[in-house]
C-alpha cells in the first residue's frame, strides 16, 4: 500500500476524496470573498 | 508513480500568455483589439475627443498667459481599461506557468505531493489558455460576424444561438477530446474542472439577498418537485406499458427526473441496472442535455424571457446540471442573474437526489425479488453534497452584510451622497423641471395627474402615491439638483413614463436617475470571478462528453427519453410563462 | 487450409458473433490450430461518468466498481463458453482481453499474436438494438497483414 500512496484523484477528480475537493473549494471561495473585498 | 510529464507545453503556453501581455502594453494590437473590443473603443474615441479639447483649451489659456503649456495625462477609457485587465491576466498566469514549466524541465520529480500537484497545472494552464481565446477572441469575432450579418441575413446570428463565449467554450472543450485528444501532459489538470465549478458554485452564494433566496427557494422546491414527481411517474408508467425491465426503468426515471447523469450514477448500482441499459441511458441523456444547452437559450430569447423565467425553466427543464449552468450563462454571459437562478435549482435538484434514490430503492425491492435493501441514514450521509453546504455557509456571511451592504446585491445600488458634483442636474435640466412642476400643480396638470397616478395604480411599497409626493420629488430634484431618496427615485421613475411631459424635464429626471446608482464595486468582481469560474469548470466538463458515449444513445431509453424530455421542457415552459413572474 | 496455425475470432456474444465462431470452428484443424479469442471492452465506457460532478467520490466508486463487476461477469461468461467449444472441437484455445477501439484493439492484437487469419462476424444489420461501438471494415482490411475472413448473414 505504501507504495501506492500517491495514486490518488479519481478519473474526475485531482482529490483524495470529495469530502476534500468540497473544503478545498470552500477555502478558494473564502480566499476570493475576502481578496475581493480587500483589494476593492 | 510519478505524475508530472516533461513537456514543453507549459512553458509554451506561458509564453504565448505573456507574449499577449505585452502586445497589449505596446499597442501593437491596438487595431485589432479596437475591433475586438468594439463598444470599448467607442467610449475610448469619446474619451480621446474630450481629452483633446480640453488640452487645446488648456493650451490656448497658457498661451494667452505667457505660459508654458500645460502637461495633461488622458483619462483611461473603457478601452484602456480592458486592455489593461488583459494584459494583467495574462502577465499573472503567463508568468507563473513559464516558472512552473521551466521548473518542471530542469526538475527531477520524486513521488509526492509537490509532484502531484506540478503535474496539475498543464492542465489549468491548457483550460485557461482555451478559456482566453474564446473569451477574448473568439466571442467578440462572433458578436461583430453576427453584426454585420445582420444587414443581409435580417437577424443576428450570433445572438440567436448565443455564440457567446461560455456556449464556444464548452463546443471547444467537446471538440478537444473528441478530434484532438486531451494531450497527456494536460489529462492530469482537466480534472480541476469539477474543483472550480464547486468554488463557483459557492462564491455564488455571495450575491443573493436573503428574500430573494427564500422566494428562490420556495420556487425550487415547488417546481423541481412537481416535475421530478412527474417525469419519474412519466417514466414508471410508459416503462410497464413499453415492457421495459425494471432496472430499465428505474434507471432512466432517476436520470430523466433528476439530475441527469450523476442520478444515473447514483441510481444504477442501486437498482442494479444492466451494463446496456446503463449506456443507452447515459447516451441519451448526455445528447439531451447537450442539445438543450443550445436550444433552451435560444428559445428564451425569442419568447423574451427575463433571468427568474428562463432559470427556473432551464433549470427544471434541462436534464443535466452541468448543461443547466451552461445555459444559464450563455442566456445571459455578462450578468450572472440568470445563474443564480438556475444555480439554487440545481441545488435542489442535487438535494432531491437522495431521496429520489431512496424511493428508487423501495420501489426495485418491491418489483424485484432478491434485491437488497439499502441502508437509508448510509445512503444520506454518503450522497449529501458538502459544497453545497458551502455554499449556504457563504450566503448566510454575506447576509451579514461583510461583503457588500445589502442593498447592493443587483450590483447596482441606489446612493445620493456619493453623486458625483459633475453628475448633478445643469440649470436648464432644473427649470425645465420647476416649469412642469408649476404646470402640474395648475387646474389641468393636477387633474392629469392625479388621473395618471390612479389608472395606472403607480403604488410606493403598499400605499399609493398620490400628487402630492410627485410634488415633494420634484421640488427636492429641482432644488437640490439630484434624487435624493430611493422613495423620490421611484415615484419620478412612474412620472417620467407620463404622456405630456416636458421632453427636457423627463431626459433630467432620467439622468438623475442614472446619477443617483452606483456600480458595487466588489459585487462586480465577485461576478467577474463567477463567470471566469464557470467558464473553466465547463470547459473542463465539456472535455468529459465523449462522442462514443453520446453515439450510445439509443434503445427504449432514448424513446422514453425524448417523450419526457420533450415533455418536461415544454411543461416547464408553460408552468413558468403563466406563473412565474419577474418578481425579484 | 493447409498450415492454418492460428485464428483470431472477435467475438463478443452477439448474433454477428455467433456466425463469425461457427465459421472459424468449421474453418480450423483439429489438433493443429488455435483459436485466439479476442474479447474488446469498448473505449466509451470510459465516457460513461460523462459531466457528472454532483456525486461524491463513493457514489462515483460504487457506480465504477458496479459497472467493471458487470462487464467482468460479461466477458467471464463469453470466455468460459468459447472455450468448452473450443475443447469438445479439440482446438487450443487462447483468450485476449482488451479495453479500447474495437478496430484497434483487433488491428494491433493480430499483430502481437502472430495469427494466420482473422474471422470476424458480419455488419450489425442496421434497427438491431446493440452498443454503437462497430468495426471499421475499411480501416480493419487496409491495417491487416493477414486474410479476412468474413462470416455471411444468416438468411433470414
Amino acid at each position: 500500500m505504501s507504495e501506492q500512496k500517491f495514486e490518488r484523484g479519481t478519473n474526475l477528480s485531482i482529490f483524495v476524496s470529495d469530502r476534500r475537493e468540497d473544503i478545498a473549494a470552500l477555502i478558494f471561495a473564502f480566499a476570493i470573498a475576502f481578496g475581493v473585498l480587500l483589494t476593492s | 508513480m510519478v505524475y508530472t510529464i516533461k513537456s514543453s507545453a507549459l512553458l509554451i503556453i506561458g509564453i504565448i500568455m505573456l507574449a499577449w501581455a505585452g502586445l497589449n502594453n505596446s499597442g501593437t494590437i491596438d487595431g485589432m483589439q479596437s475591433y475586438l473590443l468594439a463598444s470599448d473603443y467607442k467610449d475610448h474615441a469619446k474619451v480621446m475627443k474630450k481629452y483633446e479639447a480640453q488640452l487645446k483649451a488648456a493650451t490656448d489659456k497658457a498661451a494667452v498667459a505667457g505660459e508654458p503649456a500645460p502637461e495633461m495625462k488622458m483619462p483611461a477609457s473603457k478601452f484602456d481599461q480592458s486592455k489593461a485587465t488583459q494584459s494583467k491576466m495574462s502577465n499573472f498566469f503567463g508568468g507563473a506557468f513559464v516558472l512552473i514549466g521551466l521548473f518542471t524541465l530542469v526538475w527531477k520529480p520524486k513521488p509526492g505531493n509537490l509532484d502531484y500537484f506540478v503535474s496539475v497545472v498543464p492542465g489549468i494552464a491548457y483550460i485557461l489558455l482555451i478559456a482566453f481565446i474564446v473569451r477574448w477572441g473568439l466571442d467578440p469575432i462572433f458578436g461583430n460576424l453576427g453584426k454585420a450579418a445582420e444587414g443581409t441575413l435580417g437577424w443576428n446570428f450570433a445572438k440567436i444561438f448565443n455564440l457567446n463565449y461560455v456556449v464556444l467554450g464548452i463546443v471547444i472543450g467537446i471538440i478537444a477530446v473528441n478530434v484532438f485528444r486531451i494531450p497527456a501532459w494536460a489529462a492530469n489538470g482537466v480534472r480541476t474542472a469539477r474543483f472550480f465549478l464547486k468554488t463557483g458554485v459557492i462564491l455564488l452564494g455571495t450575491l443573493y439577498s436573503a428574500a430573494e433566496l427564500a422566494q428562490l427557494g420556495g420556487l425550487s422546491v415547488v417546481m423541481i418537485g412537481a416535475f421530478v414527481l412527474g417525469s419519474v411517474g412519466m417514466v414508471l408508467f410508459m416503462g410497464k406499458r413499453m415492457g421495459t425491465p425494471n432496472s430499465m426503468t428505474a434507471v432512466l426515471s432517476s436520470g430523466m427526473g433528476v439530475c441527469g447523469v450523476s442520478a444515473t450514477v447514483a441510481a444504477a448500482p442501486v437498482v442494479q441496472a444492466k451494463a446496456e441499459e446503463i449506456a443507452y441511458t447515459i447516451g441519451t441523456i448526455l445528447i439531451w442535455g447537450v442539445g438543450c444547452m443550445f436550444v433552451f437559450p435560444t428559445i428564451g430569447h425569442l419568447l423574451n424571457m427575463g433571468p427568474v423565467q428562463f432559470g427556473a425553466w432551464a433549470g427544471t427543464g434541462i436534464l443535466n446540471s452541468a448543461q443547466v449552468a451552461g445555459a444559464a450563462l450563455a442566456f445571459d454571459p455578462r450578468s450572472i442573474e440568470t445563474l443564480k437562478v438556475a444555480e439554487i435549482f440545481n441545488i435542489t435538484r442535487v438535494l432531491f437526489l437522495p431521496v429520489i434514490v431512496l424511493w428508487l430503492a423501495a420501489w426495485y425491492v418491491k418489483h424485484e425479488e432478491g434485491a437488497q435493501k439499502v441502508n437509508l441514514t448510509q445512503v444520506l450521509v454518503a450522497k449529501f453534497p458538502v459544497f453545497v453546504l458551502g455554499f449556504i455557509a457563504m450566503f448566510a456571511l454575506s447576509s451579514t452584510g461583510v461583503f457588500a451592504p445589502a442593498g447592493h446585491y443587483k450590483g447596482k445600488y441606489f446612493s445620493s451622497s456619493e453623486i458625483k458634483e459633475d453628475k448633478l442636474l445643469k440649470s436648464d435640466e432644473t427649470s425645465a423641471l420647476q416649469g412642469e412642476l408649476d404646470r402640474l400643480r395648475g387646474a389641468e396638470g393636477s387633474q392629469a395627474l392625479s388621473k395618471y397616478l390612479t389608472e395606472n395604480h403607480v403604488t410606493l411599497g403598499k400605499r399609493n402615491v398620490t400628487s402630492d409626493d410627485v410634488y415633494t420629488a420634484l421640488t427636492e430634484l429641482a432644488a437640490n439638483k439630484k434624487i435624493m431618496t430611493r422613495e423620490e427615485d421611484s415615484v419620478l421613475e412612474s412620472l417620467a413614463k407620463m404622456d405630456g411631459l416636458d421632453e427636457t424635464a423627463k431626459e433630467a429626471i432620467g439622468t438623475a436617475h442614472k446619477a443617483a446608482y452606483h456600480t458595487s464595486k466588489s459585487i462586480k468582481e465577485y461576478r467577474n470571478w463567477i463567470a471566469w469560474l464557470f467558464a473553466f469548470g465547463l470547459i473542463g466538463l465539456g472535455m468529459q462528453i465523449t462522442g462514443k458515449a453520446l453515439k450510445q444513445a439509443g434503445g427504449a431509453p432514448l424513446v422514453i427519453g425524448g417523450v419526457v424530455g420533450t415533455a418536461k421542457a415544454i411543461g416547464s415552459l408553460i408552468v413558468v410563462m403563466l406563473f412565474v413572474k419577474e418578481f425579484i | 487450409m493447409k498450415n492454418l496455425k492460428s485464428i483470431l475470432l472477435a467475438h463478443h456474444g452477439t448474433a454477428g458473433a455467433l456466425l463469425a465462431e461457427a465459421l472459424a470452428l468449421e474453418t480450423a484443424v483439429a489438433g493443429q490450430t488455435q483459436i485466439v479469442h479476442l474479447l474488446v471492452v469498448p473505449d466509451f465506457w470510459d465516457g460513461m461518468q460523462g459531466d457528472d460532478w454532483l456525486n461524491n467520490a463513493s457514489t462515483r466508486d460504487a457506480f465504477g466498481s458496479y459497472v467493471e463487476g458487470l462487464l467482468e461477469a460479461d466477458v467471464k461468461q463469453q470466455l468460459r463458453a468459447l472455450e468448452g467449444r473450443c475443447a469438445e472441437l479439440g482446438f487450443a484455445y487462447k483468450p485476449v482481453m482488451r479495453q479500447g477501439d474495437p478496430t484497434q484493439c483487433l488491428l494491433e492484437t493480430a499483430v502481437q499474436e502472430a495469427v494466420s487469419m482473422v474471422v470476424i462476424g458480419p455488419p450489425r444489420p442496421r434497427g438491431v438494438p446493440g452498443y454503437r461501438s462497430r468495426m471499421d471494415i475499411v480501416k480493419l482490411a487496409r491495417g491487416l497483414h493477414v486474410p479476412l475472413l468474413m462470416a455471411a448473414r444468416a438468411s433470414t
